[in-house]
Order: structure tokens, then sequence, then C-alpha cells
């Protein structure tokens, strides 16, 4: 063969190979458009719902020196929405909330009677800011001896 | 002096004359058109090496810099070098020891040295063409994608001439060992035998290595940046290893001084001319030791290709076959005999497959899409038939090149039909092969089941054989015995350019719509129709080709 | 309507008309001038009718499904559906036979055209019905007298026919031939709406033909292969008849494409008919008719592109194949698509060459341009026109931004109230988009009709070579295919009036020379360079065909029994052809089983010769570390190895040392001793003389002198200058002969075949 007809079939390999590496490969999933939160709720199976807050009573009582834990579920609409993280406040002394929605109480206000601590949730936005328009309450009564 | 150039004027004449031997066109309009093919060619040279510079710099392959750095052109320079001394060391042993018009010069009244030394001159100027095509455009490429002022492009011509000189002064000193290497081997089978397996193996090894260095998992778009970084690593590397031609490159590309915005190169008249000088002095010093070299041993080397070792062999025995095998076993010892043609057989026979391996191994180390799978199957197919195809441009001169002895088919008591399929045999043999081990190797590395692979093999095989018989229709009706029986090759065979350009567009064609097809459907349907078809476009060929034989022996 | 009065009325005419033709008859004034006026009329008669309206009975899709003109009344709808058809197909065939003068037209119209139209007259209310309808209004009345026209004209015309034409009496094949000619003018001339009202489906239910479905490429193929069938079909017809055929064709197409228009089609400039398609339906009459280069070419290249982009992309996909339009669409892109590369292969009009290609393009730019401003003025109406598919061109469309890029540039200008709007820079692009497809196809069809020549060349050569071998088997009869043709298998060389040019010389540079060499003779052939000698030893090995005579090698004609000739020959050239890889050995070996030399005999014919020859050293190493007389050698031992009866050699003592010229000689002489002829062309005098028993001299191709050495010998005649006398002498002269005439008596050997032919 021909040294000019090696030459061509050499560079027609390599762009066969540059070929296949630039149109067949896998390519990173697009960043699918943003399904923003519509609306957030507080579920649970003890969860109710009275004058449009939601609370939970709590089995055990606190006792001293312990403390009481208590996970928070939220159900966001639409299911498949992209931001799916959500935002766990409490303004309670007496009560800490992580980032995953587990509420800790390790003190009470009222000796020996019912105490209730406030946990709000919010759903964030693209950016991952906290949405103050979508959220949602729950009240958490618990007893104290 | 004057023998010289006689001697020089002669043997460029039978050149010229030899490789125009059968053009029919008009003198004036012959060189016109010579002239303006070679200047096309090399302006598109120019122009694809152009692109291949930008193309660099727009993907940052040497840096964010925008330009091509001296440290690649030293490398490439030094490849090109080493190739051109190779070919030249290669073709100037057989112009100077083996060639047969030494039968001729070797008894006019000039001393042996002119002799050599006109060989020199004749072989000089068609380097000079030979190399002026390839080197040439790499250098006028860069200057244009880097804008180097004019002055650069005469003085590259000047340079150029005297690498060539140096280059011809290399070869001409190591064509002195290769000649007596090459006399040695030739008398002794075995040895042969033994290199041509050694080379195998070596090559096999050498693949062995290399596929051991492709990475599990390659994604070129995303290691560009490392890889680009690696390659500038070893292109500095390289040039330090190197500095000698780096220093030649140099002389010819100019210092490149980095600016801010651009780049520019500078022309520091005292270094070039130094280099240029040094340049000078060993091409000549090495010319003059060549000469002193050669001149004793010029005659006695010259001459000794047509002394044949007489080996005393033990009488053999006269072997019956059948007639019919006998033109079969004939062309297999003839071609067997044929050490330049085994060669390129086993070469095409082992390239096909490996070069599928290589490509199929690093197909399967990127993760690919189904578009991607598709694309792998229409480049593997079009890599093999590529290579199969145009290896049966030896098969549009199969005829002509028995040269005189070609007439001998009509005298022979038998159908031509079958004198000449056998003709085709050897070099089909090692097809088949290849087509089977290629076959192994795509079952192991590649996403294709046994079945459509076996019936892809199939497709291409008749495809092979129609391609195969279609090249050898063209040679045996339309013959150009005389010229083979005169110079002993041709360079521009018709026949074999038509053969060659009949092969790229049926490897593009079959490639392209398979590639459509898959589409449609899935793989192993798609194999069996491809095989159907071929089997059916190789029985109308076939029965084509036995007919026009027929009816061209019957009657002209 | 009164259809009594429009019968009789009929009837009158057709009377009067034969009368007339009766009288003419009588009175030896030819009649053909009024026939093709009549025809003409009727032809354009029929045309203008069809095309300015549309058939009432065209409305009614499929039998079942009303409404019909006729209420419910399907049989009779389909009566008159088949009667319409019929009567465009009568009243075609009988206008197209005034112009020609081919019988087997004129029985055909007897036969069949005059039984249709006597059916339309009987059944005239049936036929006005279905053309106007039941109750047509005044506008529709006025084309029954366009009915009553046509009816009444063909009917004379057939009338006439019967009078004037006699033929004796038809044979069974010429009727076979007119129910060919009638059902295949049925076919191409049927009207569109026929196939809808007879099966028509839903239109837009059952198959639908777009999209590449199954049933659309079955039309695609069809497409294709209704030419291949046609065209073999036709080939074999005279040249004229082909072309009457093709025309034939054309017209009817043409009717049966604007039947579809109606008046009013007429009068909208959008819907005139100045498409590519309806150009050329109108154009390739014109061009047959006349049979001009210009309009066919335009029609070649034009055409064929645009009818079968349209079959791959159909307009009217989406209705059922039996609708009118579909009907329409399909018949007319087929005859488009084929009918002009069909003329072409049926060579009715030249292969296309570039000025073929330069005159389409040319009348391309005209067309191009009347289109463009055609467009830009009906623009100005309510309903835009878009001939050659300026909005819809396909190859824009693939680039719709590019298209939308070279529309931003306008130029329009108004005369009077019409404006004028153009987009130069697109309309070059559709213009150079259309040159380039024209230009494709000129390419195209270059290499289509290539290949079908070469195809065509071969299979007439392959049918002689059949030819050939066939006479070859019936002159041998009985024999076995290996027994020789002339006589037995004995040694004999026999050339009869051999004669052989070179390609396209008019010079023969072997002529009609005529010798036989018997067994045991070594003949000597003398002549100066380029008397003919190399030339027909290369005849009698096979080298070189024959261009007319025989020879014949120990009974074998050397073309007809080639193989059998050369086993019995063996074949020395002047300058040795080995293949020089091999050892002499392996090379024997390979000529002696090409010709199936046993072992025994190639062992001692090889050991015998390598003695003789002395190569028991070399016999083994590869040929070509031989000197050049070696080589000579072995190529001698391979021509006598198989011990032929025939030895032949030209110029072998060239290049020979002395002993090997001794030893040449002495096989010569052994080899004839056995029986066998010698045969070799020598310069040297000295040896032809010593060694030779015949000779003969030859000079510019032909045979100046033959003689025997041994009456040479007796007669004491030099030979060296007998043969400068024969080489100097005049052309005219005699050939001399001494003692040669049983060289010169070729007639001896006559071939006998088993009917006791004398000769082939």
């Amino acid at each position: 063969m021909k040294k000019s007809v090696i030459f061509m079939i050499g560079i027609i390999y390599a762009a066969s190979i540059m070929l296949v590496t630039f149109y067949g490969l896998v390519t990173e999933d697009a960043p699918t458009d943003s399904i923003p939160v519509k609306s957030i709720e507080i579920v649970g199976e003890n969860v109710g719902e009275s004058s449009g807050e939601k609370f939970v009573w709590l089995d055990s009582p606190l006792l001293s020196g312990g403390s009481l834990t208590y996970q928070i579920q939220c159900k966001l609409t639409p299911d498949n929405t992209t931001n799916t993280a959500v935002i766990y406040e409490t303004d309670d002394p007496y009560a800490s909330v992580d980032e995953n929605g587990l509420v800790t109480i390790t003190g009470f206000s009222e000796a020996g009677g019912v105490n209730v601590i406030t946990v709000k949730v919010y759903a964030t936005d693209d950016e991952g800011n906290k949405s103050t328009a979508i959220t949602d309450v729950l009240n958490i009564w618990y007893a104290s001896e | 002096m004057n023998n010289i150039a006689t001697l020089a004027k002669m043997q460029l004449k039978e050149k010229l004359v030899s490789q125009k031997a059968g053009a029919r066109t008009k003198a004036v309009s012959g060189t016109l058109l010579t002239v303006l093919t070679t200047l096309l060619k090399f302006v598109l040279s120019s122009a694809i090496c152009f692109g291949l510079y930008t193309v660099a710099m727009v993907f940052s392959v040497f840096g964010t810099m925008a330009y091509v750095p001296d440290t690649f052109m030293t490398f490439l320079f030094t490849v090109l070098l080493m190739l051109s001394i190779a070919s030249c060391t290669v073709r100037l042993t057989k112009a100077l020891y083996f060639s047969r018009d030494n039968v001729i010069l070797l008894t006019l009244p000039a001393t042996p040295t002119q002799v050599f030394l006109s060989k020199i001159v004749v072989f000089f100027i068609f380097e000079l063409k030979k190399n002026a095509s390839f080197i040439i455009p790499v250098f006028v490429g860069y200057f244009l994608a880097h804008g180097h002022s004019f002055g650069f492009y005469p003085w590259l011509i000047i340079c150029f001439i005297f690498i060539s000189v140096f280059t011809i002064a290399v070869a001409s000193l190591l064509s002195i060992p290769a000649a007596i290497i090459t006399n040695f081997v030739r008398q002794r089978k075995s040895l042969q035998i033994l290199i041509t397996a050694l080379s195998v193996i070596a090559v096999v090894v050498g693949l062995f290595l290399f596929v051991s260095v492709i990475p599990g998992e390659l994604d070129l778009r995303v290691g560009w940046h490392t890889l680009g970084l690696q390659i500038q690593e070893f292109l500095m590397l390289f040039a330090e290893k190197i500095s000698v031609i780096h220093d030649l490159t140099r002389m010819m590309i100019g210092e490149i001084i980095i600016g801010e915005l651009s780049v520019t190169a500078v022309f520091p008249a005292d270094v070039m001319l130094l280099r240029f000088g040094a340049l000078l002095i060993t091409s000549l010093a090495l010319f003059m030791l060549s000469i002193l070299v050669v001149k004793p041993i010029f005659y006695s080397m010259a001459s000794k290709p047509f002394e044949y070792l007489k080996l005393l062999v033990k009488p053999k025995t006269n072997i019956v076959r059948s007639s019919k095998f006998t033109a079969i076993h004939s062309e297999f010892l003839k071609s067997a005999k044929d050490s330049a043609r085994t060669a390129t057989n086993i070469a095409i026979a082992v390239s096909i497959p490996m070069l599928s391996f290589v490509s199929n191994l690093i197909f399967s180390a990127m993760p690919t899409t189904e578009f991607g799978n598709k694309l792998i199957f229409a480049c593997n197919l079009l890599l093999i038939l590529l290579i199969s195809l145009n290896s049966n441009s030896y098969a549009a001169s199969i005829f002509s090149r028995d040269g005189r002895s070609a007439y001998l088919i009509k005298i022979q008591p038998k159908d031509p039909t079958l004198l000449l399929v056998a003709k085709l045999m050897p070099t089909t043999v090692f097809c088949f092969f290849s087509f089977v081990l290629t076959g192994t190797l795509l079952v192991s590395f590649s996403k294709l089941i046994i079945t459509d692979v076996v019936f892809l093999m199939l497709g291409i095989t008749f495809v092979y054989l129609a391609h195969l018989l279609y090249s050898a229709e063209l040679d045996i009706l339309n013959p150009h015995t005389e010229i083979y029986a005169a110079v002993g090759e041709y360079e521009s065979d018709p026949n074999e350019i038509k053969s060659s350009s009949c092969a790229f567009i049926l490897s593009f064609a079959v490639a392209a719509l398979l590639f459509l097809l898959l589409f449609k459907e899935d793989i192993g349907s798609v194999c069996i129709k491809f095989a159907g078809i071929a089997l059916l476009a190789f029985a109308y060929r076939a029965y084509l080709f036995i007919s026009n034989i027929k009816l061209f022996y019957k009657e002209k | 309507m009164n259809c009594i009065a429009y019968r009789l009325i009929i009837l009158l005419v057709s009377a009067l008309f034969g009368v007339t033709a009766y009288i003419f008859k009588r009175k030896n004034i030819p009649f053909d001038l009024i026939g093709k006026l009549t025809g003409a009329a009727l032809f354009i008669l029929t045309f203008v009718f069809s095309a300015v309206h549309k058939e009432a009975i065209s409305i009614v899709i499929g039998l079942n499904r009303g409404p019909s003109p006729f209420g419910t009344d399907m049989p009779r709808t389909a009566f008159a559906t088949v009667l319409i058809w019929l009567t465009y197909t009568a009243v075609l065939l009988i206008a197209f036979s005034r112009f020609t003068k081919k019988p087997a037209l004129h029985y055909t119209t007897k036969l069949f055209a005059l039984p249709v139209l006597v059916l339309d007259t009987l059944f005239l209310d049936t036929y006005s019905i279905a053309n106007i309808g039941n109750n047509p209004s005044s506008d529709d009345l006025i084309y029954l007298p366009f009915i009553v026209a046509i009816i009444a004209i063909g009917l004379s015309l057939s009338v006439t026919d019967y009078i004037l034409v006699s033929q004796p009496r038809p044979s069974l094949s010429d009727t076979a031939l007119s129910v060919g000619i009638f059902a295949a003018a049925a076919l191409v001339a049927i009207p569109p709406f026929v196939l809808q009202v007879l099966l028509g489906f839903r239109r837009y239910e059952g198959v639908i033909f777009s999209n590449f479905t199954q049933e659309h490429r079955i039309m695609l193929y069809l497409a294709f292969i209704i030419p291949i069938i046609a065209f073999h079909i036709l080939k074999n017809l005279k040249e004229d008849n082909k072309r009457l055929c093709v025309l034939f064709y054309s017209l009817a197409i043409s009717c049966s494409y604007f039947s579809y228009y109606s008046l009013s089609d007429w009068t909208s400039p959008a819907n005139l008919p100045l498409g590519i398609c309806s150009v050329v339906i109108i154009l390739m009459p014109f061009a047959l008719m006349t049979k001009n280069e210009w309009i066919f070419n335009c029609c070649l290249f034009l055409g064929v592109l645009t009818s079968f982009t349209d079959m791959l992309f159909p307009m009217v996909g989406q209705l059922n194949v039996t609708a009118t339009e579909s009907i329409r669409f399909w018949a007319s892109s087929y005859f488009v698509f084929f009918v002009p590369v069909l003329c072409v292969a049926l060579k009715i009009f030249k292969r296309p060459s570039v000025t073929g290609l330069l005159r389409a393009l040319f009348a391309f730019s005209v067309y191009f341009l009347f289109t463009l401003c055609f467009n830009a003025v009906i623009n100005n109406f309510a309903t835009a026109s878009d001939y050659l598919n300026f909005e819809n061109n396909y190859i824009l469309s693939a680039f719709p931004e590019f298209a939308k890029a070279t529309k931003e540039v306008s130029f329009s200008f108004s005369i009077g109230e019409t404006n004028l709007e153009f987009f130069p820079l697109y309309d070059l692009v559709v213009y150079v988009s259309y040159v380039l497809l024209i230009v494709i196809m000129w390419f195209m069809y270059k290499a289509l009709f290539k290949s079908w020549d070469k195809a065509e060349n071969r299979r007439l050569r392959e049918r002689d070579y059949n030819k050939m071998k066939k006479e070859l088997k019936s002159f041998l009869g009985t024999r076995s295919q290996d027994a020789p043709m002339y006589g037995d298998n004995s040694p004999k060389l026999v050339l009869r009036k051999f004669s052989k040019k070179y390609g396209n010389n008019k010079h023969y540079s072997v002529d009609h020379v005529s010798f036989a060499v018997k067994g045991g003779e070594i003949f000597g052939f003398l002549g100066p360079n380029g008397a003919g000698k190399s030339t027909i030893i290369k005849s009698i090995v096979g080298i070189q065909p024959i261009t007319s005579g025989s020879i014949e090698v120990c009974g074998y004609d050397v073309s007809r029994q080639s193989i059998q000739a050369k086993l019995n020959t063996g074949f020395v050239p002047d300058h040795y052809a080995l293949y020089e890889n091999l050892t002499g050995r392996e090379y024997i070996n390979y000529i002696a089983d090409l010709y199936d030399v046993d072992k025994k005999s190639r062992d001692e014919a090889i050991e015998k010769y390598v003695t003789r020859f002395q190569l028991h050293n070399s016999f083994d190493n590869p040929m070509k570390t031989y000197s050049h007389g070696m080589k000579q050698k072995i190529a001698i031992m391979a021509a006598l190895v198989h011990n032929p009866k025939v030895w032949i050699l030209d110029e072998p003592l060239t290049g020979l040392d002395p002993n090997s010229i001794y030893e040449v000689k002495e096989c010569m002489k052994e080899h004839a001793a056995k029986g066998n002829i010698v045969f070799f062309s020598s310069h040297i005098i000295d040896v032809v003389e010593k060694i030779c028993d015949k000779i003969a001299i030859i000079k510019h191709g032909r045979i100046r002198a033959v003689a025997s050495m041994a009456k040479i010998e007796e007669h004491e005649i030099d030979l060296e200058e007998l043969y400068l006398h024969v080489i100097t002498a005049d052309e005219d002269e005699e050939i001399i002969n001494i003692g040669g005439n049983d060289i010169l008596n070729v007639t001896d050997y006559e071939a006998l075949s088993s009917t006791g032919a004398k000769t082939l």
C-alpha cells in the first residue's frame, strides 16, 4: 500500500476516536430545571391540627435531668421538588432542633405542668435560602414532673 | 566532474521518463499539470497543518497560551528527521547498491567514486522533492499560525536544503552497514524467517505494552487538562535532552518571545548563522567521511548483489499434483519466495486485528451512550474495511506484475479463470486469517455478541472478496505488463488508483449505511442483513468476473 | 334529454362519413387527409372537453356509498364508469391511428372501438348522465353537444375504417395482438376517477401511502419495476413502433391528467398547470412527435428528479390509494419519472450529452424567471401561487435559519396597481440548488447509461459465445466434446486462409495465409522482421485471437477447441518467460501438472533433459540465478515435458552458445523423428538449411515461397540466394513452389461432421 494511503488511514483512525469522544460519551445530566417547593406540611402519626396550627402530644414526661426527643416529619409538595432541604427553627430556650428535625427538649418553664414549645419549619428556595412564605408550625406539648 | 555530471544526467533522464511511463499527455500541458498539482498538494498540506495548529491552540493543548511551543516543534521535527533518515537510508541503500542500472554504470569509463557521487546527486534531487512535501508544510503552517514575518520563509527553504544534505550524508554513512547486512541476510533464508518472527513478536509485545498504558476509564474531555500538562512536561524534558535538535529547530522557526498579548518570533542573526554554520560543517564533514569510507569498497559492494551463492542443494523429487490444484500451489510458492510480498501480507494480517484490538480497548474504556455505541460499531467496521480493501490495490496490479510472463496464461491448456483466481489466493488467505483473528478479538473486547460478530465478519469477507474480484478484473482487462516488465514498479498505476479510491468510497458507504440502519433496527438483525446483502453482491460480482474474463479471453 | 334526436344525429353523421369514404374509395381519392384532420379534431375535442369539464360521476366513492348521478342504481353506475373509460380509450386510439399506417392499430379500432362507440350511442342517456349529472344546470348542458360530437366523430371514423381498410383474414395472433394493444391502451388511458368509483374506500381510510410505510415503499419500488418491464416488452419492437407506443402513452396521460381540471381551475391563476410535473406532461408529447432534443432534454433533467422527490414525500399520501387525486398523482409521477429515461434506454432519443445539459439549463433558467415573475404578479391576488415550490423548497427547509436570513434581502417595485416583490438572494439560492440538482442528475445518468451499455455489450458477446458453443456441439454431433473437429488426432498443423488484423488497422498483418505441416517434419519459417512470423506463431499458440480463417492443430480448431489444441502444443517463446522465484524443478513440475503428465513419463522426461542440458547443479536453485542460456533451456524443457505433437519455437537460437544450439538442434531432430511436428521461425538461414525438411518464406504477411529441402538440395539451389530473391521480388509474383505441393495443399484435410458436411 502506498504511504499516502497508510497516512490517510491513520488520520481516519485518530479521527474516529476523536469522533466517539466528542459525540458518543455520556454527558452529565444537565441541571434539570429546579422544581420549587409549593408548600410544606408537618405530618406524623399523632400530629393533629387545631385552629390552623399543628400540635402533638408527647407521651412520656420530661424527667428532671433528662430530655425528650421528637422527630419532626415534613411533607413537601410537589413530591419531586428539587429543593428538599428544610430549615427547622425554634426560639424556645428549653429546646433545640437539629437540621434533621430532631427536637431535643431539656427543660421546662412550668414545673409539674404542661409545657409547649413551638418549632417552625421553612422550605428552601433554589439557592438554599429560607423561604419565609412556605412554612409550617408545630406545637409540641409535653408534661413535666 | 564532467563524468559525474553526465552520469547524473543520464540517470535523471531515465528516472523521469520511467515515472511518466505510459502517460500520453502533451509535453506542455503535462508539465503544467504536474506543476499545478504539486503546488496544490503543497498548499493543501500547509493549510491542513495550519488548521491543526489552530485547533491545538484553541483547545489549549499546550497550555493556556495561544501558541504552539517550540518544544513541540522540536519533538515533531525530531520525529520527522528520524523518519526521513530511516527512509533515506533504505532507499539510498537500494539506489546505491541494489539498483539494476549498476550493471551498466559500473562498466562505464568512470571511477566508482564518480558513480557513487552521481547517484548521490540524483538521489538528492528526488529527496528534495519528497521531503518538501511533508517537512515544509509543517513549518509553513506553523509560520502562518503564529504570524511570522516574511523573511522566515526563504530562510526555511535554505535551511531545509541543508538539512536534506545532512540527512543524505547520514544516510550514506548508514547505508554501508545496511547494505552489508542486507546482503548477508538475503542469502540466508533461515535468518529471514527469524527476523520476521522476531519483528512480529516485537510488534505484539509493543502492542501489549501500549495496551497496558490505556486506563480503565477513559474520558478525554475530563482528563484533557491533566493530559495537556503531561504533554507540556514531556515536551520540556525532550527538548532539554535533545538540545541539539532543539537548537536546530529554533534556527528555523526563530526565537519565540512570549509577550503579554501575543507571541513574536525574532531572528538573532548571530545565533542563527552560528547554528547554520554548524549544520553546514557537520553535513560536509559527514559527507566527506562517507566518501572516504566508501571509496575502497563501493565497487565490491555494488557488484555483490549480482553474485548468487550457488547453494549445493540435494536434488529433490518430482511431485505430481492435480492440474487444478497445481496453479494454487505454484502461486503460494511464488508468493512465499517473494519476501517483500510476504512481509506485506503478514503486516496486513497482523495490523487489522491489532488496530481493532487497540481501538476496541480504548472504546470500551469510554462511557458511551447508545449513540456512541452505534458510532463505535460503525468505526470498527470502517477501520477493518479500510485496511483490508486497500490491501486489494495489490490485486489491481497482480496480473501486470508478471511482466513478460503474463501471457503464459493464454498458452496454458486450462481455463484462464482458474489460473487468475489462483493468483489472488495467497493474499486472501492472510486476510481470512486476520478476519478470524479480528472476530475473536471483537467478541472478547467489544460489546458485540458472538452471532453478531460472525455475521459481521461474514459480511466483511464478502465485501472484501467482491472488491478483490473487481480490482483483479480491472487489471486483467487493462494490463500494463510492459511497464512492469521494463521497470518493475509503476508508481501511479491507474488500476491501483481506481481500486484504492473504490476501496475508500466503499468502506465509507458501507459504514455510513449500517450506521443509519442501526437507528431503525437492532445490531443483530443489521448484521444478518449486512451479511445477506454482501453475499448477494459478491455472487453478482463473481458472476460478472467469470463472464467478463471468459469473454475477454475468447475474443478481443 | 332528448336522446333520440342525438342518436339520430350521430347515426346521420356516421352514415355521411361512411358514404363519403365509400365514394372516395371508389374514385380512388385518398381519404388520409380528411382522416387526419378529423382525427386531430377528435383528439383536440376530447382533450378540451376533459380539461374543462369534470365528470359528474367522479364524485362517487365506491359503489355502495353514494351519491351517484344514478341514485342507488349501482350496476348502472359501474357500467357508466366503465363505458366512459372505454370511450376514452377508443377515442384516443381512433384519433391516434389516423396518423399511423399500422394495420394492427386499425384492426384494433375495428375490433374494439366500434363496438364501444356503438354502445355509447345505444346508452347515450346513461353516458350523458354520467358526464353531466341527472339534473344538469344550464351551464352543464353546454357540454352535451361536446359529448355527442365526440361520439359521432369517433363512430364515423371507425366506420370509415371498416370501409376503407380491407385486410386479409386476420389470424389468431393478430387478434391476440389487438387484444393486447387495446388492453394496454385502456390501462394507460384510464381516467383517474375510475378506481375510486368502482372500488373506492372512504377517502382517508384504507391503505395510506406516505411516510415510507410498507405500501409506500411498494409504490416506490414499482416506479423502478414498471419501466424495466416496459423496457423488456418494448425493446424488440421496431424503432418507429417504440416511439409510437410512448407517444400514445404520453397523449393518454396528458388527457387523463387534465381531466381532473374543470373550467374554474383554468381561470384561477394559482391552479394553472405550470408546475414542473405539469410542464413535462405537456411537453413530452410534443417532444415525441417532433423528436425535438431541446424539449426532451428539459424533461429528462428536470422532470425526473422532481417527480422522484414528489413520490418520496407525496402530498396525497393521506388519501386512500384509490382516490382520484391519488391515482392522478401516482400515474403522472410515474410517467414523468421513467418515461424520459425509458426513451433514452429504448434509443428513441440520444444519450444526454453536455450540450443536452446546457440546453436543459438554459430552458430551466427561462422557466425559472418566468415562474418567478408569475408568482410575484399573482401574489397580488387572493390566492397566492407557488409554482416551483419557492416557499416549500425541500432543500431550504432543512436550513430554516439560512433561508430566513437570505429572505431578508428583498426588492420590490410597482407597475401600476400590482406590487411585485422579489427576494433576490433567496431566489438565487433556490436557483443554484436546482442547477446543482440538474448537474448531479446528469452525472448519475452518465454513470447509469455507461454501466447499462457495458451490460448490453456483455450480453451480446455472451450470446455470440453461446452461439459458437452450440455450433461446435452440433458440428461434433455424437462425438465427445474432446474429439477433434477435423479428422483424427494425428500430428498436423494446418492454416486455412488465416488473416490477422490488429485493432482498427486497415492493413492486415497476416493476409490469407494457408499452409499445412505433416507429422515428422521440421518446418522452418523464414522472413524479414515484421513479416508476420511472430503473429502467426502467437495465433497458433493462442496468445492472439484470429480475425478470420482457421488454424487447426492435430484436428482441433484453435479458437473453438482451444484447450484441446493447447494440450497438443508446446511453445518456446523468443524471450524466455518464466517465474523467476521458482526453482527449475518447481516450474517444470507446475507446467507438467497443467498438462496432466503422469509421474512416470514426467520423471523420464525431466531426467532425460536435465542430463542432456547439464542442469543437474542448478535444477533445484531459483531460476533468477540462471544464465540466459540456462533459462532458455528450461523454457525448452517446459515445452517438451508433455511430449506435444506440435512443438513451436519462435527464434529459438538467439543468444545461445554453440553447445546449447547443438543440443537444441538434436532435440528438434529427435522430436520430429518420433513423428511429431517441429515448427519454428528463425533468421539464421544456415541452421534452417541444415535441419529443416520443409520451409516457407513469408513477406508482408503473405507466403512468398514454399520448398522442401530435399528438392532444394536436388536442384543445388542456394537457400540464401533464394531467400534474398524472394524478399526483393515483386509483390504480385506467384508463390515460388519448389517441391512444396503438400505444404500448399490444404484442401486434403477436410472436416467431416456427423452429417457429412465438409467444413464448418
